[in-house]
């Protein structure tokens, strides 16, 4: 290939990768240029900047929401740590032990996660009915940590087993106890995968709507995308609050992502390059 | 390790910890505050989600809070749960039945909060408190009125024939008129006034649409989407009819029912190749085809939005929207409102027209009902007769500038094109006796008022339909008829055998015989006042 169409080559190439980009951005772009307008100046020009700006909406959006914010990343949080540590306990068992019904209970287990999540929604609002957990943060928590169990136990058993068998001998022969070797061997080297499973659980928490919606019935205890839904007015949407809090909103997941992004893609690659 | 890669390797995590503890803080702190102890604590739930609405029941409840301390020398917190209209069943439904609904709930949306069988089981019937006057009205005219009467509408929106007892208290009242936008107005046609004529509104269109394709401008003379076209329906559909239900109407309540229609069709007094139908939907057409291009997909915001723009001169809607609209023009433009107007002038239509549909038997709307299960039932109703004095209901609705549901309440002056027209004819014409005619007529009404179907075709699809399922749904509706009689006969003599039996007190006899009688007296009142409303049509008109 001449040096003239490689360029072309790349060219094509950027071309296609700026527009993907576009896509990508021009919604992220309007909903902040949106966030500054008044009703009014959104009538006359929905998506080009207007004058004057008005920052007064972020500090509605802010009001609105930031009750909301504390309570989502708190559930999240709780539920991303109830997720994981059993989740880590499960994949080391069926990694590296044998026990009768094994196979059973692994296919078992993966069988579940084909169970669409909303079918739960009446059993478990029943269940925690009962249990007089309606209405509680920690029973959410608690919830989505037992919806992202199968998941996470799937992943983390294959990544187990690819764990060379050695270093867990060697382990055993200085008296390691199965929880030393998850503490001494399995969290060091998983560090990467165990990372992009908290985010994708965290993502999972933040993002649900159903569930808090018809388990939380306190509004001081409501999570961010029912708190969201306060600023869609049935009549008339006041736009410029609406975008800014969903801007607001956005920005703890944009803080997790730039701290994190190394430890998510590492993951996510993690064994695309066995040899 | 330097300080550099130190920073780097620990700045993430310090940061994300650092996030969750003023995360746990700030929801400590929150819950300290509303599950502080000895705190009595009401939530009150709906799906009014403007601002306007949230700050104007926000001063009210404060000033209830603030009396309430001054009066009992205990806290009362009293929370408000705004939630959108997208999760407000899902919301009611699994709040009610898991038993952790708020205390006081907007009626609507929900079944739950609707259906007489759910109704009765999960919200409290407010008979015995209507009739005693309501104690925020001393030192008023309407000390010593029973709190029903209070209200312009006598509560008669609140009263569950079925049930025969009252269960919601209305804050508001809303009636459907057209907005115009003055300015587009008058540089379109050079009119400075709204139509005052059937006539006048369609040479208004004509003009304006002779104006967009002079200037080359995409302008409507008329912004609506489908829900938007019901005031059109109802202003000019109902009105065509109203000679047919005067010489139909057996029972002579003012309304054709189910019965009544099929036996008029029966002994063959009209037809839908009848004039009056036939005329009434050419009407609808000549109107409806005054709408913008594409109405039919156009979603509610669309159209509101596209009025605000000033892409069209008029638009339908209730005065539910009046703050909205009027802050959306701000000053770009002035906003005028009138009531559409009938086809007297009409040389066709004026035959069957006589006049507009009456608007005084329009309901409260915003109706609150009280949780069955609240822990607080007399706080809740001392709650709902505070914020209903003349005063406070003015000051509310003034706020939000809707029209103000209690007698004596004073309403905006903006709203003034809003006041329900008291004169006008009354009664509605349901020819629904079946499933399948129901079904064919929510269906291709659409394609009637889009013009797809002339009012001829439409009228031979209802024709075939009700020819051939209209005596099985009129035996159908017999039966179900008799049941309900059947239940009403029963439930009436259980409240008089109570009334007759229960002799622990005289006062309980006395009282249960009150309301035996007033159980009779409000039956009489509703069938007289309310009677065949066309099913899920009125909703439309007089609630947002």
């Amino acid at each position: 290939m001449s040096s003239k169409q490689a360029k072309r080559a790349e060219i094509g190439k950027h071309t296609l990768v700026v527009l993907v980009l576009l896509f990508a951005f021009i919604p992220l772009l309007i909903t902040f240029v949106i966030s500054f307008k008044s009703n009014q100046q959104f009538a006359v020009a929905p998506l080009t900047p207007t004058f004057p700006l008005h920052f007064e909406n972020w500090a509605i959006g802010w009001e609105t929401i930031s009750g909301y914010i504390a309570n989502s990343i708190v559930i999240s949080v709780l539920a991303v740590v109830l997720t994981l540590v059993p989740a880590l306990l499960s994949a080391f068992v069926f990694a590296r032990f044998r026990f009768p019904g094994k196979t059973v209970l692994w296919y078992a287990l993966l069988g579940l996660l084909f169970m669409p999540g909303i079918m739960n929604l009446v059993p478990l609002f029943t269940l925690l009915r009962d249990l007089n957990m309606l209405n509680s943060m920690l029973a959410l928590s608690t919830l989505y940590a037992v919806g992202g169990q199968v998941f996470c136990v799937f992943v983390l058993r294959n990544f187990i087993e690819d764990m060379p068998q050695d270093l867990f001998e060697a382990a055993q022969v200085d008296g390691a106890s199965p929880l030393q070797q998850i503490w001494s061997l399995v969290i060091p080297m998983s560090g990467s995968i165990l990372g992009t499973l908290a985010i994708l659980r965290f993502l999972a928490s933040w993002n649900s709507f159903v569930m808090p919606l018809v388990m939380l019935s306190s509004q001081y205890k409501q999570v961010i995308p029912v708190g969201l839904m306060r600023l869609d007015g049935e009549y008339i949407k006041l736009w410029g609050p609406m975008m800014a809090s969903f801007s607001i909103a956005a920005i703890p997941l944009v803080i997790i992502f730039l701290f994190t992004m190394r430890l998510f893609v590492k993951g996510l690659t993690a064994g695309a390059v066995k040899g | 390790m330097t300080l550099r890669k130190a920073i780097g390797k620990y700045m993430g995590p310090a940061v994300l910890v650092a996030t969750m503890l003023a995360a746990s803080v700030q929801v400590l702190l929150v819950h300290a505050r509303y599950e502080a102890p000895g705190v009595e604590t009401i939530s009150i739930c709906h799906w009014q989600l403007e601002s306007g609405f949230r700050d104007a029941l926000d001063v009210l409840i404060e000033e209830y809070e603030e009396l309430y301390h001054a009066r009992t020398g205990k806290r009362i917190k009293i929370i408000q749960v705004p939630i959108g209209e997208r999760g407000y069943r899902q919301f009611v439904n699994t709040g009610l039945i898991g038993g952790m609904a708020p205390d006081i709930i907007e009626q609507g949306k929900a079944k739950t909060t609707e259906e007489d069988g759910y109704i009765v089981r999960f919200y409290l019937p407010l008979g015995q408190y209507i009739n005693e006057p309501n104690p925020y009205n001393d030192q008023t005219p309407h000390e010593g009125v029973p709190w029903k009467d209070t209200f312009v509408d006598g509560l008669s929106g609140s009263y569950h024939r079925g049930l025969r007892e009252y269960y919601q208290i209305p804050f508001s009242l809303f009636t459907v008129r057209v907005y115009y936008n003055r300015d587009l107005l008058e540089r379109a046609t050079g009119r400075t006034t709204p139509p005052k004529t059937y006539g006048e509104l369609l040479d208004i269109c004509r003009e304006v649409r002779e104006y967009a394709a002079r200037e080359g401008i995409a302008l409507a003379p008329i912004a609506a989407s489908k829900q938007q076209a019901y005031p059109f329906v109802t202003a000019y559909e109902d009105p065509f009819l109203f000679p047919l239900i005067r010489r139909l109407d057996l029972d002579l309540n003012g309304s054709i029912d189910p019965f009544e229609a099929y036996q008029g069709y029966a002994q063959g007094a009209w037809s839908f190749h009848s004039p009056e139908f036939l005329t009434a939907w050419q009407c609808l057409q000549e109107v409806t085809g005054q709408l913008q291009d594409g109405w039919l997909a156009a979603q509610r915001d669309d159209a509101v939005f596209m009025f605000a723009q000033g892409r069209a001169v008029m638009h339908a809607t209730g005065s539910w929207d009046a703050k909205g609209l009027f802050d959306q023009a701000g000053n770009r433009f002035r906003i005028g409102v009138f009531d559409l107007p009938m086809p007297g002038d009409h040389p066709i239509y004026s035959r069957f027209v006589k006049g507009p549909a009456t608007e005084a038997n329009t309901r409260g709307g915003i109706p609150w009902v009280i949780n069955l299960r609240t822990r607080h039932p007399e706080l809740c109703i001392d709650f709902l007769r505070f914020c209903t004095t003349a005063a406070n209901n003015a000051r509310f609705n003034r706020s939000i500038t809707w029209i103000p549901v209690v007698r004596g309440a004073a309403m905006a002056p903006e709203l003034a094109a809003f006041k329900p027209r008291i004169r006008g004819f009354y009664g509605s014409f349901n020819y629904r006796i079946s499933s399948a005619i129901r079904l064919i007529g929510a269906g291709e009404k659409w394609q009637l008022y889009s013009g797809d179907l002339s009012p001829r075709e439409y009228a031979d699809k209802l024709m075939e339909v009700y020819e051939r399922t209209a005596a099985e749904g009129y035996l159908d509706e017999m039966a179900q008829q008799r049941m309900h009689y059947r239940d009403l006969q029963r439930s009436l003599a259980a409240l008089q055998a109570a009334a007759c039996v229960d002799a622990l007190t005289q006062d309980a006899a006395e009282r249960k015989g009150l309301q035996f009688l007033q159980s009779l007296q409000d039956q009489a009142l509703y069938t007289a006042s309310n009677a065949g409303r066309f099913p899920g049509k009125s909703e439309t008109n007089t609630t947002p």
